[in-house]
Protein backbone atom coordinates (compact mmCIF):
# COMPACT_ATOMS: atom_id res chain seq x y z
CA UNK A 1 0.00 0.00 0.00
CA UNK A 2 1.10 3.59 -1.18
CA UNK A 3 -0.50 5.94 0.57
CA UNK A 4 0.91 9.39 1.79
CA UNK A 5 0.99 9.77 5.21
CA UNK A 6 0.21 13.30 5.31
CA UNK A 7 -2.94 13.60 2.77
CA UNK A 8 -4.73 11.35 4.95
CA UNK A 9 -3.92 13.44 8.16
CA UNK A 10 -6.87 14.57 10.10
CA UNK A 11 -7.27 18.27 12.02
CA UNK A 12 -10.39 19.35 14.10
CA UNK A 13 -11.46 22.53 13.86
CA UNK A 14 -13.51 23.94 17.17
CA UNK A 15 -15.91 26.81 16.51
CA UNK A 16 -17.05 29.77 18.99
CA UNK A 17 -20.24 27.66 19.64
CA UNK A 18 -18.29 24.40 20.34
CA UNK A 19 -19.17 22.39 16.94
CA UNK A 20 -16.79 20.33 15.61
CA UNK A 21 -15.21 20.08 12.28
CA UNK A 22 -12.83 17.25 11.15
CA UNK A 23 -11.13 17.87 7.96
CA UNK A 24 -8.10 16.78 5.93
CA UNK A 25 -4.45 18.61 7.06
CA UNK A 26 -4.43 19.74 3.09
CA UNK A 27 -7.82 21.49 3.34
CA UNK A 28 -7.01 23.06 7.04
CA UNK A 29 -3.07 24.30 4.92
CA UNK A 30 -5.38 26.45 2.50
CA UNK A 31 -5.20 28.62 5.84
CA UNK A 32 -1.76 30.19 6.25
CA UNK A 33 -2.33 30.79 10.01
CA UNK A 34 -2.81 27.20 11.01
CA UNK A 35 0.15 26.05 8.08
CA UNK A 36 2.04 28.22 10.62
CA UNK A 37 0.87 26.17 13.56
CA UNK A 38 0.93 23.11 12.67
CA UNK A 39 4.53 23.68 11.24
CA UNK A 40 5.41 25.37 14.32
CA UNK A 41 4.05 22.07 15.59
CA UNK A 42 1.86 24.42 18.42
CA UNK A 43 -1.51 22.41 16.98
CA UNK A 44 -2.71 19.92 19.55
CA UNK A 45 -5.53 17.47 18.17
CA UNK A 46 -8.45 20.87 18.42
CA UNK A 47 -7.95 24.21 17.05
CA UNK A 48 -10.34 26.09 18.70
CA UNK A 49 -11.68 29.01 16.72
CA UNK A 50 -12.90 31.31 19.38
CA UNK A 51 -14.22 34.18 17.09
CA UNK A 52 -15.84 32.37 14.27
CA UNK A 53 -19.66 30.96 14.47
CA UNK A 54 -20.55 26.96 13.04
CA UNK A 55 -21.95 28.61 10.24
CA UNK A 56 -19.31 30.89 9.06
CA UNK A 57 -16.72 28.18 9.45
CA UNK A 58 -19.08 25.41 7.39
CA UNK A 59 -18.63 27.77 4.80
CA UNK A 60 -14.96 28.15 5.13
CA UNK A 61 -14.29 24.78 5.25
CA UNK A 62 -16.40 24.40 1.65
CA UNK A 63 -14.21 26.63 -0.19
CA UNK A 64 -11.05 25.22 1.33
CA UNK A 65 -12.07 21.75 0.48
CA UNK A 66 -12.59 22.59 -3.64
CA UNK A 67 -9.48 24.67 -3.67
CA UNK A 68 -7.32 22.48 -1.68
CA UNK A 69 -8.72 19.98 -4.50
CA UNK A 70 -8.50 21.83 -7.86
CA UNK A 71 -4.91 22.08 -9.10
CA UNK A 72 -2.65 24.78 -8.28
CA UNK A 73 -1.79 27.41 -11.01
CA UNK A 74 1.77 26.89 -9.96
CA UNK A 75 2.16 23.54 -10.93
CA UNK A 76 2.82 24.83 -14.27
CA UNK A 77 2.23 21.58 -16.58
CA UNK A 78 -0.59 22.50 -18.14
CA UNK A 79 -2.76 24.94 -16.41
CA UNK A 80 -6.41 22.70 -17.01
CA UNK A 81 -8.70 25.42 -18.55
CA UNK A 82 -11.85 23.53 -17.56
CA UNK A 83 -10.17 23.46 -14.16
CA UNK A 84 -9.50 27.39 -13.60
CA UNK A 85 -13.71 27.71 -15.30
CA UNK A 86 -14.92 24.99 -12.83
CA UNK A 87 -13.11 27.07 -10.15
CA UNK A 88 -14.47 30.58 -11.45
CA UNK A 89 -17.76 29.07 -11.38
CA UNK A 90 -17.68 27.77 -8.29
CA UNK A 91 -16.17 31.01 -6.32
CA UNK A 92 -19.42 33.08 -7.88
CA UNK A 93 -21.84 30.60 -6.53
CA UNK A 94 -19.63 30.72 -3.37
CA UNK A 95 -20.14 34.73 -3.39
CA UNK A 96 -23.67 34.66 -3.36
CA UNK A 97 -24.52 35.04 0.57
CA UNK A 98 -25.79 37.72 2.03
CA UNK A 99 -23.92 40.89 3.51
CA UNK A 100 -23.67 40.41 6.90
CA UNK A 101 -21.86 36.30 6.56
CA UNK A 102 -19.67 37.89 3.49
CA UNK A 103 -18.37 39.95 6.37
CA UNK A 104 -17.84 37.29 9.11
CA UNK A 105 -16.13 35.82 6.25
CA UNK A 106 -14.19 38.16 5.14
CA UNK A 107 -13.16 38.70 8.67
CA UNK A 108 -12.47 35.13 9.47
CA UNK A 109 -10.98 34.52 6.15
CA UNK A 110 -8.72 37.74 7.46
CA UNK A 111 -7.89 35.74 11.12
CA UNK A 112 -7.04 32.38 9.31
CA UNK A 113 -5.08 34.22 6.72
CA UNK A 114 -6.67 32.52 3.46
CA UNK A 115 -5.59 35.23 0.45
CA UNK A 116 -7.55 33.90 -2.07
CA UNK A 117 -10.84 34.13 0.27
CA UNK A 118 -9.86 37.77 1.67
CA UNK A 119 -9.68 38.85 -2.11
CA UNK A 120 -12.73 37.03 -3.26
CA UNK A 121 -14.94 38.65 -0.53
CA UNK A 122 -13.82 41.87 -0.98
CA UNK A 123 -14.43 41.72 -4.82
CA UNK A 124 -17.57 41.14 -3.60
CA UNK A 125 -18.45 43.82 -1.86
CA UNK A 126 -16.73 46.66 -3.86
CA UNK A 127 -19.36 45.19 -6.43
CA UNK A 128 -22.41 45.40 -4.31
CA UNK A 129 -21.63 48.77 -2.78
CA UNK A 130 -20.12 50.77 -5.32
CA UNK A 131 -23.56 52.66 -6.62
CA UNK A 132 -24.64 53.01 -2.83
CA UNK A 133 -24.78 56.02 -0.98
CA UNK A 134 -22.80 57.04 1.49
CA UNK A 135 -25.67 56.20 4.18
CA UNK A 136 -26.51 52.82 2.49
CA UNK A 137 -22.79 52.21 3.10
CA UNK A 138 -22.43 53.28 6.90
CA UNK A 139 -25.50 51.09 7.47
CA UNK A 140 -24.32 48.13 5.14
CA UNK A 141 -20.60 48.11 6.52
CA UNK A 142 -21.76 48.87 10.20
CA UNK A 143 -19.42 51.83 10.03
CA UNK A 144 -18.39 53.10 13.23
CA UNK A 145 -20.70 56.39 14.79
CA UNK A 146 -17.69 58.03 16.09
CA UNK A 147 -15.81 57.63 13.23
CA UNK A 148 -17.45 59.80 11.32
CA UNK A 149 -17.22 63.19 10.01
CA UNK A 150 -18.45 66.85 11.26
CA UNK A 151 -21.60 68.23 9.69
CA UNK A 152 -19.01 71.10 8.59
CA UNK A 153 -16.56 68.49 6.93
CA UNK A 154 -19.19 66.04 5.42
CA UNK A 155 -20.60 69.37 3.21
CA UNK A 156 -17.45 69.94 2.22
CA UNK A 157 -16.87 66.51 0.85
CA UNK A 158 -20.44 66.53 -1.07
CA UNK A 159 -19.10 69.52 -2.46
CA UNK A 160 -15.75 69.19 -3.22
CA UNK A 161 -16.93 65.89 -5.35
CA UNK A 162 -20.69 66.74 -6.03
CA UNK A 163 -19.64 65.34 -9.32
CA UNK A 164 -20.15 61.76 -8.05
CA UNK A 165 -23.93 62.80 -6.25
CA UNK A 166 -25.99 62.56 -9.22
CA UNK B 1 -20.64 42.29 14.44
CA UNK B 2 -17.33 44.03 14.27
CA UNK B 3 -16.13 46.83 11.75
CA UNK B 4 -13.79 45.64 9.20
CA UNK B 5 -10.25 46.31 9.97
CA UNK B 6 -8.47 49.42 8.01
CA UNK B 7 -6.16 46.47 5.50
CA UNK B 8 -9.64 45.31 4.69
CA UNK B 9 -11.17 48.38 4.05
CA UNK B 10 -8.39 49.55 2.05
CA UNK B 11 -8.22 46.24 -0.14
CA UNK B 12 -11.63 47.10 -0.73
CA UNK B 13 -11.58 50.26 -1.82
CA UNK B 14 -8.71 49.75 -4.17
CA UNK B 15 -11.26 47.59 -6.61
CA UNK B 16 -13.99 50.82 -6.62
CA UNK B 17 -14.11 52.85 -9.62
CA UNK B 18 -13.07 56.63 -9.33
CA UNK B 19 -16.21 57.89 -9.23
CA UNK B 20 -17.45 55.50 -6.00
CA UNK B 21 -14.91 56.96 -4.50
CA UNK B 22 -15.32 60.78 -4.77
CA UNK B 23 -18.72 59.95 -3.07
CA UNK B 24 -17.51 57.76 -0.85
CA UNK B 25 -15.04 60.20 0.71
CA UNK B 26 -18.28 61.07 3.18
CA UNK B 27 -18.61 57.68 4.40
CA UNK B 28 -16.34 58.18 7.15
CA UNK B 29 -13.11 59.64 8.65
CA UNK B 30 -10.87 56.69 8.00
CA UNK B 31 -12.42 56.33 4.50
CA UNK B 32 -11.77 59.52 3.55
CA UNK B 33 -8.19 59.57 5.21
CA UNK B 34 -7.74 56.26 2.95
CA UNK B 35 -8.71 57.56 -0.43
CA UNK B 36 -7.09 61.03 0.10
CA UNK B 37 -3.83 59.65 0.85
CA UNK B 38 -3.18 55.94 -0.67
CA UNK B 39 -1.04 56.90 -3.94
CA UNK B 40 -2.75 53.49 -5.41
CA UNK B 41 -6.74 54.61 -4.96
CA UNK B 42 -7.22 56.61 -8.34
CA UNK B 43 -9.65 58.70 -7.07
CA UNK B 44 -10.61 61.79 -9.91
CA UNK B 45 -11.79 64.72 -7.71
CA UNK B 46 -14.08 65.96 -10.58
CA UNK B 47 -13.81 66.46 -14.16
CA UNK B 48 -10.48 69.12 -15.37
CA UNK B 49 -9.29 70.99 -17.33
CA UNK B 50 -5.62 71.80 -18.52
CA UNK B 51 -3.63 74.51 -19.57
CA UNK B 52 -0.68 74.07 -20.39
CA UNK B 53 2.65 76.48 -21.59
CA UNK B 54 4.57 74.61 -24.33
CA UNK B 55 7.25 77.59 -25.16
CA UNK B 56 8.37 77.94 -21.53
CA UNK B 57 11.21 76.15 -19.39
CA UNK B 58 10.29 74.84 -17.09
CA UNK B 59 7.11 73.54 -18.70
CA UNK B 60 4.14 74.31 -16.97
CA UNK B 61 0.59 73.08 -16.37
CA UNK B 62 -2.15 74.24 -14.64
CA UNK B 63 -5.34 72.57 -13.63
CA UNK B 64 -8.76 73.76 -12.71
CA UNK B 65 -11.22 71.51 -11.58
CA UNK B 66 -14.48 72.71 -13.32
CA UNK B 67 -16.71 71.23 -10.21
CA UNK B 68 -15.95 73.51 -7.69
CA UNK B 69 -18.05 76.53 -6.92
CA UNK B 70 -14.52 78.41 -5.72
CA UNK B 71 -12.06 77.91 -8.35
CA UNK B 72 -8.72 76.29 -7.74
CA UNK B 73 -6.03 75.70 -9.29
CA UNK B 74 -2.76 73.76 -8.99
CA UNK B 75 0.30 74.78 -11.05
CA UNK B 76 2.84 71.91 -11.82
CA UNK B 77 6.22 72.04 -13.32
CA UNK B 78 7.89 69.83 -15.60
CA UNK B 79 11.32 69.81 -16.50
CA UNK B 80 12.52 66.05 -16.83
CA UNK B 81 11.69 63.68 -19.78
CA UNK B 82 8.80 62.28 -19.13
CA UNK B 83 9.56 58.73 -20.41
CA UNK B 84 11.68 58.48 -17.51
CA UNK B 85 10.08 60.70 -15.02
CA UNK B 86 8.17 57.70 -13.64
CA UNK B 87 8.64 57.66 -9.89
CA UNK B 88 6.08 59.39 -7.62
CA UNK B 89 6.51 63.35 -8.04
CA UNK B 90 5.45 65.40 -5.52
CA UNK B 91 2.05 64.85 -3.65
CA UNK B 92 -0.16 67.32 -4.41
CA UNK B 93 -2.81 68.06 -1.40
CA UNK B 94 -5.40 67.91 -4.41
CA UNK B 95 -5.00 65.71 -6.54
CA UNK B 96 -3.61 61.85 -5.48
CA UNK B 97 0.37 61.07 -6.64
CA UNK B 98 -0.96 58.58 -9.88
CA UNK B 99 -3.41 61.72 -11.33
CA UNK B 100 -0.47 64.45 -10.87
CA UNK B 101 2.07 62.18 -12.20
CA UNK B 102 -0.82 60.89 -15.56
CA UNK B 103 -1.43 64.98 -16.12
CA UNK B 104 2.32 65.58 -16.30
CA UNK B 105 3.22 63.02 -18.52
CA UNK B 106 0.21 63.22 -20.89
CA UNK B 107 0.92 66.65 -21.79
CA UNK B 108 4.65 66.78 -21.64
CA UNK B 109 4.23 63.47 -24.55
CA UNK B 110 1.78 65.16 -26.59
CA UNK B 111 4.12 68.39 -26.82
CA UNK B 112 7.25 66.48 -27.66
CA UNK B 113 5.15 64.54 -30.35
CA UNK B 114 3.25 67.16 -31.82
CA UNK B 115 6.65 68.64 -32.38
CA UNK B 116 7.78 65.89 -34.11
CA UNK B 117 4.74 65.21 -35.80
CA UNK B 118 4.64 62.06 -35.52
CA UNK B 119 2.39 59.35 -33.31
CA UNK B 120 0.21 59.89 -30.52
CA UNK B 121 -0.26 58.84 -26.70
CA UNK B 122 -3.55 58.54 -24.60
CA UNK B 123 -4.61 57.93 -20.93
CA UNK B 124 -7.58 55.37 -19.90
CA UNK B 125 -8.96 53.73 -16.86
CA UNK B 126 -8.74 50.06 -16.94
CA UNK B 127 -12.22 49.31 -14.93
CA UNK B 128 -10.94 45.23 -14.39
CA UNK B 129 -7.62 46.00 -12.63
CA UNK B 130 -8.41 49.95 -11.59
CA UNK B 131 -5.85 51.14 -13.11
CA UNK B 132 -4.32 53.95 -15.02
CA UNK B 133 -3.21 52.89 -18.30
CA UNK B 134 -1.17 55.03 -21.03
CA UNK B 135 -0.58 54.01 -24.48
CA UNK B 136 1.78 55.43 -26.70
CA UNK B 137 2.14 54.96 -30.52
CA UNK B 138 5.14 56.39 -32.62
CA UNK B 139 6.90 55.50 -35.99
CA UNK B 140 9.93 52.84 -35.95
CA UNK B 141 12.03 55.87 -37.63
CA UNK B 142 10.87 59.49 -38.35
CA UNK B 143 8.73 59.64 -41.50
CA UNK B 144 8.53 55.87 -41.88
CA UNK B 145 5.35 53.78 -41.61
CA UNK B 146 5.86 50.74 -39.31
CA UNK B 147 4.65 51.24 -35.88
CA UNK B 148 4.98 50.15 -32.61
CA UNK B 149 3.09 50.29 -29.48
CA UNK B 150 4.11 50.86 -25.81
CA UNK B 151 1.96 50.76 -22.13
CA UNK B 152 2.79 52.14 -19.32
CA UNK B 153 0.76 51.00 -16.10
CA UNK B 154 0.56 53.37 -13.37
CA UNK B 155 2.39 52.19 -10.32
CA UNK B 156 4.43 50.02 -11.70
CA UNK B 157 7.69 51.55 -13.40
CA UNK B 158 8.47 51.30 -16.72
CA UNK B 159 7.15 50.95 -20.55
CA UNK B 160 6.08 47.37 -22.15
CA UNK B 161 6.08 46.88 -25.51
CA UNK B 162 2.96 45.26 -27.01
CA UNK B 163 2.93 43.94 -30.35
CA UNK B 164 -0.23 45.01 -31.18
CA UNK B 165 -0.25 48.56 -33.60
CA UNK B 166 -2.92 50.33 -35.06
CA UNK B 167 -3.53 50.00 -39.11
CA UNK B 168 -2.57 53.61 -39.77
CA UNK B 169 -0.50 56.01 -38.13
CA UNK B 170 -2.21 57.98 -35.58
CA UNK B 171 -1.49 61.88 -34.31
CA UNK B 172 -2.72 64.38 -32.12
CA UNK B 173 -5.26 63.99 -28.79
CA UNK B 174 -7.00 60.97 -28.22
CA UNK B 175 -10.37 60.81 -25.82
CA UNK B 176 -11.26 58.13 -23.81
CA UNK B 177 -14.82 57.11 -23.73
CA UNK B 178 -16.34 53.21 -22.26
CA UNK B 179 -12.70 51.57 -21.73
CA UNK B 180 -11.31 52.78 -25.11
CA UNK B 181 -9.37 55.20 -26.30
CA UNK B 182 -10.13 57.09 -29.78
CA UNK B 183 -8.18 58.71 -32.12
CA UNK B 184 -9.60 60.53 -35.59
CA UNK B 185 -7.41 59.52 -38.64
CA UNK B 186 -7.46 61.22 -41.87
CA UNK B 187 -6.97 58.70 -44.47
CA UNK B 188 -7.09 60.45 -47.58
CA UNK B 189 -6.35 64.45 -47.42
CA UNK B 190 -7.56 65.02 -50.56
CA UNK B 191 -11.16 64.27 -49.81
CA UNK B 192 -10.99 64.50 -45.87
CA UNK B 193 -11.90 60.99 -45.54
CA UNK B 194 -11.54 59.93 -41.88
CA UNK B 195 -11.46 56.82 -39.44
CA UNK B 196 -11.78 56.61 -36.09
CA UNK B 197 -8.99 54.45 -34.24
CA UNK B 198 -9.55 52.85 -31.33
CA UNK B 199 -8.20 51.28 -28.45
CA UNK B 200 -9.00 48.48 -25.63
CA UNK B 201 -7.42 49.38 -22.49
CA UNK B 202 -8.38 46.69 -20.83
CA UNK B 203 -7.80 44.13 -23.44
CA UNK B 204 -4.72 46.28 -25.60
CA UNK B 205 -5.95 45.67 -28.76
CA UNK B 206 -6.65 48.16 -31.20
CA UNK B 207 -9.63 48.67 -34.69
CA UNK B 208 -11.04 50.94 -36.22
CA UNK B 209 -15.06 52.28 -36.61
CA UNK B 210 -16.28 54.70 -39.35
CA UNK B 211 -17.54 57.86 -38.47
CA UNK B 212 -21.18 59.03 -38.78
CA UNK B 213 -20.52 60.69 -42.08
CA UNK B 214 -16.69 58.87 -43.54
CA UNK B 215 -16.55 60.71 -46.71
CA UNK B 216 -17.88 64.28 -47.42
CA UNK B 217 -15.83 66.64 -49.72
CA UNK B 218 -15.55 70.22 -48.09
CA UNK B 219 -12.96 72.58 -48.23
CA UNK B 220 -11.79 73.44 -44.76
CA UNK B 221 -13.70 71.01 -43.10
CA UNK B 222 -11.96 69.34 -39.67
CA UNK B 223 -13.48 66.98 -38.01
CA UNK B 224 -12.58 66.14 -34.34
CA UNK B 225 -13.54 63.35 -31.25
CA UNK B 226 -15.21 65.07 -28.25
CA UNK B 227 -16.17 62.99 -24.72
CA UNK B 228 -19.66 63.58 -24.52
CA UNK B 229 -20.67 62.56 -20.83
CA UNK B 230 -18.91 59.42 -20.61
CA UNK B 231 -19.38 58.24 -24.67
CA UNK B 232 -17.44 58.91 -27.74
CA UNK B 233 -18.64 62.03 -29.45
CA UNK B 234 -17.71 63.57 -33.12
CA UNK B 235 -18.25 67.02 -34.33
CA UNK B 236 -18.52 66.69 -38.18
CA UNK B 237 -18.15 70.15 -39.51
CA UNK B 238 -19.85 70.09 -43.15
CA UNK B 239 -22.81 72.17 -42.39
CA UNK B 240 -22.60 74.17 -38.97
CA UNK B 241 -21.49 71.66 -36.68
CA UNK B 242 -23.17 68.38 -35.93
CA UNK B 243 -22.30 66.15 -32.74
CA UNK B 244 -22.85 62.89 -32.69
CA UNK B 245 -22.18 60.35 -29.75
CA UNK B 246 -22.02 56.58 -30.37
CA UNK B 247 -23.91 54.29 -28.34
CA UNK B 248 -25.04 50.63 -28.68
CA UNK B 249 -22.31 50.79 -31.65
CA UNK B 250 -24.20 53.32 -33.92
CA UNK B 251 -23.93 57.00 -33.96
CA UNK B 252 -26.99 58.99 -32.79
CA UNK B 253 -27.35 63.16 -33.30
CA UNK B 254 -26.52 64.83 -29.90
CA UNK B 255 -27.06 68.50 -30.88
CA UNK B 256 -26.88 70.94 -34.10
CA UNK B 257 -24.58 74.31 -32.81
CA UNK B 258 -24.53 76.81 -35.97
CA UNK B 259 -21.99 78.94 -34.49
CA UNK B 260 -20.62 81.43 -37.19
CA UNK B 261 -23.52 83.88 -37.76
CA UNK B 262 -24.34 84.40 -34.29
CA UNK B 263 -20.35 85.23 -32.56
CA UNK B 264 -17.88 85.33 -35.24
CA UNK B 265 -16.10 82.35 -34.13
CA UNK B 266 -13.13 80.57 -35.40
CA UNK B 267 -10.48 77.99 -34.47
CA UNK B 268 -13.34 76.39 -32.71
CA UNK B 269 -12.33 73.04 -30.81
CA UNK B 270 -14.28 71.51 -28.21
CA UNK B 271 -13.19 69.99 -25.34
CA UNK B 272 -16.01 68.33 -23.74
CA UNK B 273 -18.95 68.46 -21.25
CA UNK B 274 -19.81 71.16 -18.46
CA UNK B 275 -21.81 69.05 -16.78
CA UNK B 276 -24.57 65.95 -16.95
CA UNK B 277 -26.93 68.23 -18.94
CA UNK B 278 -24.68 68.23 -21.52
CA UNK B 279 -23.61 71.53 -22.03
CA UNK B 280 -20.67 71.94 -24.26
CA UNK B 281 -17.48 73.17 -23.50
CA UNK B 282 -14.99 74.95 -25.99
CA UNK B 283 -12.20 77.14 -27.30
CA UNK B 284 -12.40 79.74 -30.05
CA UNK B 285 -10.40 82.61 -31.37
CA UNK B 286 -13.30 86.10 -31.92
CA UNK B 287 -13.58 87.43 -35.22
CA UNK B 288 -13.25 91.28 -33.68
CA UNK B 289 -14.33 92.94 -37.50
CA UNK B 290 -13.33 91.87 -41.30
CA UNK B 291 -9.11 92.56 -41.01
CA UNK B 292 -8.67 91.92 -37.10
CA UNK B 293 -9.23 88.31 -35.15
CA UNK B 294 -8.30 88.25 -31.40
CA UNK B 295 -5.39 86.41 -30.68
CA UNK B 296 -6.47 85.23 -27.71
CA UNK B 297 -8.19 81.66 -27.82
CA UNK B 298 -10.92 81.70 -24.91
CA UNK B 299 -13.64 79.88 -23.63
CA UNK B 300 -17.07 79.14 -24.40
CA UNK B 301 -19.66 77.30 -23.44
CA UNK B 302 -23.03 76.14 -25.50
CA UNK B 303 -26.36 75.59 -23.32
CA UNK B 304 -28.18 73.01 -24.84
CA UNK B 305 -31.46 73.47 -23.89
CA UNK B 306 -31.41 77.23 -24.20
CA UNK B 307 -29.28 76.74 -27.44
CA UNK B 308 -27.41 79.59 -26.70
CA UNK B 309 -23.46 80.42 -26.67
CA UNK B 310 -21.75 82.26 -23.91
CA UNK B 311 -18.36 83.43 -23.14
CA UNK B 312 -17.51 81.10 -20.33
CA UNK B 313 -15.95 84.15 -18.05
CA UNK B 314 -17.54 82.65 -15.18
CA UNK B 315 -15.43 79.69 -15.28
CA UNK B 316 -11.78 81.36 -16.69
CA UNK B 317 -11.67 84.62 -15.50
CA UNK B 318 -8.77 86.89 -17.03
CA UNK B 319 -5.44 86.12 -15.77
CA UNK B 320 -5.78 82.92 -17.60
CA UNK B 321 -5.86 84.22 -20.67
CA UNK B 322 -1.82 84.33 -20.47
CA UNK B 323 -2.18 80.57 -20.34
CA UNK B 324 -4.55 79.75 -23.08
CA UNK B 325 -2.34 77.80 -25.29
CA UNK B 326 -4.19 74.48 -25.07
CA UNK B 327 -7.30 73.32 -22.93
CA UNK B 328 -7.62 69.44 -22.57
CA UNK B 329 -10.43 68.02 -20.30
CA UNK B 330 -9.88 64.73 -18.96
Amino acid sequence: MSTSSSSSKKIVLKSADNETFEIDEIVALESQAIKNMIEDECADNVIPLGNIDSKTLSKIIEYCKKHAESPKKDDNADIDEKAVEDLKSFDAEFAKVDMPLIQDILMAANFLNIDNLIGLMCRTIADRIKGKTPEEIRKILNINKNDLLSPEQEAKAREENSWAFD
Amino acid sequence: MAELPSEIILDILSRMPPESLARFRCVSKLWCEHIDRDPYIPIIPAPIIMFHQESVDPYRIRILSLCKKHKEYTDLEVNKDPLLELECPTLSNLYPAVIVQAIKLISRLLSILKGKNAGSCGLGFDASTNTFKMVCVLPKKINKKKLFTMVHVFGTKSWRKISQVPSCPITGRSIFAQGCLYWLVVIEREVHKYKVIWFDVMNEEFGSIDPPKPLIISWGRQDQLVNINGEVGYVSRDWGNEVWVRKREEWFIHCRIDINPLVHLISIRFIGCLNKEGDILMTARRIINQDTIDERIRLFVYKLQSAVWDEAVKIIDQRDNEWDKEFICI
